[in-house]
C-alpha cells in the first residue's frame, strides 16, 4: 500500500515534470552519459545457465559506435581478439593465428555465447541518432524515480525495433530496459546494478542482461577501470592490431 | 654454377635476415611488458571398429603456449606433447611413414627400453609454432614457424599454399610453416604481405605476394606465388561477403614453366545462423589430382556442418566431408559440455566410408566402413 502511494505520488509529480522536460532533453542527457568519443575498460562477463556459472574477462577499447577492439584474457579464450569497424567484424584466433571475417548474421548472436550483444559491449550508444523517442510516464525502479521512455527505430542499423527504458530522473542513466523485435516479441531485458561516476558523467558499470529467447540464462556484465575520452591510437583499430 | 651461386646467396640472405629479426626480437622481448603462459591438457580414449576388428586407443596431450609481448616485439612458442597408446599409437606409426604424416611430428618410444614399433606406446612431440615478430609503424616482420593462413575456407583453402592440413585428429587442423613474413599495412584493412618459405635449396621453396582490401563490405585478396618444387607460378584470389548469408570463395591457377596445362583449384562456401543453429557448407574442386592435393585427390569434394548451440554450456556439432569422385567420406557427431570453468567433456561418434578417414588410403582399415567412438576431456589453464 505504501509503495502504491509512493508510485501514485511519483506519477502525479511526474505529470508536471513531463511538460517541464521534453523527451528530447531527457534523451540528450542520457546520450551525454552513454555516448563517448573514446573509451577503454576491462570487462568481466559472468554467464549463468541454470545453476552453472562461467566467467570471461576482456580488455576493450572503443571509438564511438563505429570502431571497437577487444581481447579476451580468461584461459579458455585467451588471446581471442575482436575488431569491429562499422558493420564489419573480424575475430582473431591465436591458436592458428587465423583472422576470420564474421558474417553479419552472427552479429545478432550474443558475444562469446553470453546474453551481451556486440552493441552492448563494444559500442557507444547514441540513442538520438538511431531512435525516435516518446515519453510514456514515470515509475520508480529500486526506489529511484525514473522516466519511462519508448524508443522506436528510425534507421535500419538500430539493434532493436523497439526499446523501453527506465531513465533515472536524477542521474540520467538507464536503470532498466526491455528490447523488442519487430514482431513485438520481447527479446531481452537489462537491469543496471551499479552506476559509477566517470569524470563528470554517470555510467552503468554493472548490468545484468537476460535473454528472453533462452531458458534460464543471464549474463552479468561488469566494467572496471573505465576511462572515457582517453587518447587512443588510431592503429588500435586496424587489421594489423589483430595479429600484434 | 651461376644458379648455385644465386641459391647460396639467397640462402645466406635468408639466414642473415632471420638472425637479424631473431636478435632484434629477443632484445625487445627482454624489455617485454608482459609474459604469458597457458595451455591445454586433454585426454581422448576411443574404440575403433574396422575390417570386423575392434581396437582401443588413447591419446593424452599437453599443449603449452609461452609468449612474451613488448611494445614492438612478440615471441611465441607453442608445443604439443602426446602419449599415444593402442590404436592411437598404431595409427600415428602408420601415418608417420606415409606422405599423410605430420611434417612437424617427432615420434619416440615412451620407454627408453622399448623400440619404435606399431605395438609400443609412443610419445609424439610437435612444435606448432615458434616465431619472433617485430612490429614497426610501417611494417611487421615475422620469422620462424608460424601459421600463414591465407584464404577463407573452413576446410579447404587453395590459396593457403604454406600451411598443410592435418586430418589425423577428430577435427582438421593446420600445420605451421617455417617462413619469413613481411606485412605492410596501407590503411585500416588494406595491406601487402610477402612470405618466403625456402627449403634447403631456396629455388625449391615457396614465395608469395598477397594484397588484401575491404571494398564495399567485401573482404578480398589477390595473390601471386612462386612454387619452386613444382616449377610453376600460382595466381589466386579469395573473398568473403555478406548477403544475409556469409558467402566466401577462393581459387588458384598454377601455370608451369614447362608449358604443360595449368591446374585449377577452387573452393566456394556459405554459412548462416538461425536461432541456436549455425550451418555451413563448402564445395572444393581439385583439378590437379593427388599431385595438387594429396589429402583430397578427387576432383569434386564437399563439406557440411551444423552446430546446435543449445547453451553456453552444451553444444552438438555434426560435420561431414565427402569425396564424390572417389566415393568416400566421413561423418562426425561431437557433443561437448562445459563441466566446469575451463573444463570441457566431449563425446563423439565418427563413421567413415571408403578407404579410411576422409577417403584417404592410409592402409588402416582397407575399403569399407570404419567407425570410431570415444570421449574427450579438456582442461585449459
Amino acid at each position: 500500500m505504501k509503495s502504491l502511494l509512493i508510485l501514485l505520488a511519483l506519477t502525479a509529480s511526474g505529470v508536471a515534470a513531463l511538460s517541464a522536460q521534453s523527451v528530447d532533453e531527457i534523451l540528450a542527457k542520457v546520450d551525454a552519459n552513454m555516448s563517448f568519443g573514446n573509451m577503454r575498460y576491462s570487462g568481466k562477463m559472468e554467464i549463468t545457465i541454470g545453476g552453472e556459472t562461467r566467467y570471461k574477462t576482456m580488455n576493450a577499447v572503443a571509438k564511438g559506435s563505429d570502431k571497437a577492439f577487444a581481447e579476451f584474457t580468461n584461459p579458455e579464450d585467451r588471446g581471442t581478439r575482436y575488431l569491429k569497424l562499422d558493420k564489419d567484424l573480424w575475430i582473431y584466433f591465436p591458436k592458428e593465428q587465423d583472422t576470420v571475417k564474421i558474417s553479419g548474421h552472427l552479429l545478432k548472436e550474443g558475444m562469446m555465447g553470453s546474453d551481451v550483444s556486440y552493441e552492448d559491449a563494444l559500442e557507444s550508444r547514441d540513442f538520438k541518432v538511431k531512435y525516435s523517442a516518446t515519453l510514456k510516464g514515470r515509475e520508480a525502479v529500486d526506489g529511484r524515480d525514473c522516466f519511462v521512455v519508448q524508443l522506436d527505430a528510425k534507421v535500419p542499423t538500430a539493434a532493436y525495433d523497439r526499446r523501453v527504458m527506465w531513465v533515472d530522473s536524477e542521474r540520467y542513466v538507464v536503470l532498466k530496459e526491455e528490447m523488442y523485435a519487430k514482431s513485438g516479441k520481447l527479446l531481452k531485458t537489462s537491469a543496471t546494478l551499479e552506476v559509477e561516476r566517470v569524470g563528470d558523467r554517470w555510467y552503468p558499470s554493472r548490468t545484468e542482461y537476460v535473454s528472453k529467447l533462452r531458458n534460464n540464462t543471464k549474463t552479468l556484465f561488469e566494467m572496471s577501470k573505465i576511462e572515457i575520452d582517453v587518447a587512443l591510437d588510431e592503429k588500435q583499430f586496424t587489421m594489423t592490431a589483430l595479429t600484434k | 654454377m651461376h644458379s648455385c651461386a644465386i641459391k647460396s646467396a639467397a640462402r645466406a640472405a635468408f639466414i642473415t635476415l632471420t638472425f637479424a629479426v631473431s636478435s632484434g626480437a629477443l632484445a625487445q622481448a627482454q624489455a617485454a611488458t608482459s609474459w604469458d603462459i597457458g595451455g591445454t591438457i586433454s585426454s581422448e580414449p576411443y574404440a575403433a571398429w574396422a575390417s570386423s576388428e575392434l581396437s582401443y586407443g588413447a591419446a593424452s596431450t599437453m599443449s603449452l603456449v609461452l609468449s612474451a609481448k613488448g611494445n614492438r616485439a612478440r615471441a611465441e612458442a607453442s608445443m604439443d606433447s602426446s602419449v599415444l597408446s593402442g590404436a592411437a599409437a598404431e595409427e600415428a606409426w602408420l601415418l608417420h611413414s606415409t606422405p599423410y604424416g605430420r611434417s612437424d611430428e617427432l615420434l619416440v618410444p615412451a620407454s627408453s627400453s622399448a623400440s619404435l614399433s606399431p605395438s609400443a606406446t609412443l610419445v609424439s612431440l610437435r612444435v606448432r609454432s615458434l616465431y619472433l615478430k617485430l612490429d614497426f609503424d610501417e611494417a611487421s616482420l615475422t620469422a620462424g614457424r608460424q601459421f600463414v593462413n591465407y584464404g577463407r575456407g573452413a576446410l579447404w583453402s587453395p590459396t593457403d599454399i604454406f600451411d598443410e592440413l592435418d586430418l589425423s585428429g577428430l577435427s582438421p587442423e593446420r600445420i605451421g610453416s617455417d617462413a619469413l613474413r613481411l606485412s605492410v599495412p596501407f590503411g585500416t584493412t588494406e595491406g601487402l604481405d610477402l612470405v618466403a618459405a625456402p627449403t634447403t635449396s631456396p629455388a625449391d621453396g615457396r614465395y608469395a605476394l598477397r594484397a588484401r582490401a575491404l571494398v564495399g563490405g567485401i573482404d578480398g585478396a589477390f595473390m601471386v606465388a612462386r612454387d619452386g618444387a613444382e616449377e610453376g607460378w600460382i595466381f589466386g584470389a579469395d573473398f568473403k561477403a555478406d548477403i544475409e548469408i556469409g558467402l566466401y570463395g577462393e581459387a588458384t591457377y598454377e601455370l608451369y614453366d614447362s608449358g604443360e596445362g595449368g591446374t585449377l583449384r577452387a573452393a566456394l562456401g556459405a554459412d548462416y545462423s538461425f536461432g541456436d543453429f549455425i550451418v555451413a557448407a563448402e564445395y572444393y574442386y581439385n583439378g590437379g589430382g593427388a599431385a595438387a592435393d594429396i589429402l583430397f585427390p578427387g576432383a569434386h569434394n564437399a563439406y557440411g556442418s551444423i552446430t546446435w548451440k543449445a547453451s553456453e554450456l552444451f553444444q552438438l556439432a555434426g560435420t561431414t566431408v565427402w569425396n564424390f569422385t572417389g566415393g568416400s567420406g566421413t561423418a562426425t557427431l561431437l557433443a561437448t559440455y562445459s563441466v566446469a570453468q575451463n573444463a570441457t567433456l566431449g563425446a563423439f561418434v565418427q563413421g567413415s566410408y571408403g578407404t579410411a578417414a576422409y577417403g584417404l588410403d592410409l592402409g588402416l582399415g582397407g575399403s569399407g566402413w570404419m567407425a570410431l567412438t570415444g570421449i574427450q576431456l579438456e582442461v585449459k589453464f
